[in-house]
């Protein structure tokens, strides 16, 4: 059986050292620990299923996790909403420790996981929400209807988030979303080979 | 999960200059913090901390409910 693998890129790795030189430790720990529920919460469904994570890789785009095995469609369905659900559940634990606690970068790391569960819903590749848009849309209208759909729901979500992010930058209140809605535009893949490999973010 | 030794040093390494700068350039660090801040999304922090915050309100909130005997 092929060993899993780690795999960091040079931007990640870059990327991740600015982190630690511009962050204290618990800004760090508030942006780490919702990132690691949320793929903990991935891995823990493959597993569950008795699937074999295969590689997991860091880039500038975020996180990945490749395994191998067919669990069906409710299985790849079930293993991308698994993220969002660990990081939502993340969220509300931190909440009632943070502010049981007066810790406040535990309620900053709730709402980061808050927004990081919600954003990962939209139905926009390869964000979880377009993973299990794909999967269903596959099984319901075929791979070639199914990679039209969500390229056009990716598209079309995308550019509501340019446009959202482009008002927000024209009204001072800086450039993060329409980044982030530029980065889905061009970040996003719906070739047959992703809906079919098992390869979640 | 096996990661290349050598890619797994050179990170390492490169996390550590990452902390001995941060450490040695205060005001490089302040400075930038700031144009990022400004750049990105102002305010951010304040309101996703506040956020984080409003999920144990909701929590105590329902709780409440509860107690008084509500939906």
């Amino acid at each position: 059986m092929k060993e899993s693998r780690i795999d960091v890129s040079a931007g990640a790795a870059l990327l991740l050292a600015l982190l630690v030189f511009l962050l204290t430790g618990e800004e760090l720990l508030a942006l780490v620990l919702p990132a690691a529920a949320h793929e903990l919460g991935h891995l823990a469904a493959i597993l569950a299923l008795g699937l074999q994570p295969r590689r997991f890789s860091a880039s500038l785009g975020g996180f990945s996790l490749d395994y191998a095995g067919d669990p069906g469609t409710l299985g790849h369905v079930g293993i991308a909403a698994a993220g969002p659900a660990a990081g939502l559940l993340y969220a509300w634990a931190a909440s009632r420790l943070g502010t049981s606690s007066g810790r406040d970068w535990l309620c900053l790391s709730a709402g980061i996981s808050l927004l990081l569960s919600l954003f990962n819903l939209l139905p926009a590749l390869p964000l979880d929400g377009g993973q299990i848009l794909s999967r269903l849309s596959a099984a319901a209208l075929g791979e070639e209807r199914g990679t039209r759909l969500c390229r056009i729901t990716q598209l079309t979500v995308a550019a509501l988030l340019a446009a959202a992010g482009g008002i927000l930058l024209l009204r001072g209140k800086g450039a993060a979303l329409l980044l982030m809605g530029i980065g889905l535009l061009f970040g996003g893949e719906t070739t047959p080979g992703l809906v079919k490999k098992g390869i979640i973010r | 999960m096996r990661m290349q030794k050598t890619r797994a040093l050179w990170l390492a390494a490169l996390i550590l200059l990452a902390a001995l700068l941060r450490l040695l350039l205060p005001g490089t660090v302040k400075t930038l913090r700031a144009w990022a801040e400004e750049s990105l999304a102002p305010g951010v922090e304040e309101t996703v901390a506040a956020w984080g915050r409003a999920l144990a309100g909701q929590e105590e909130r329902v709780q409440a409910l509860h107690r008084e005997g509500g939906p």
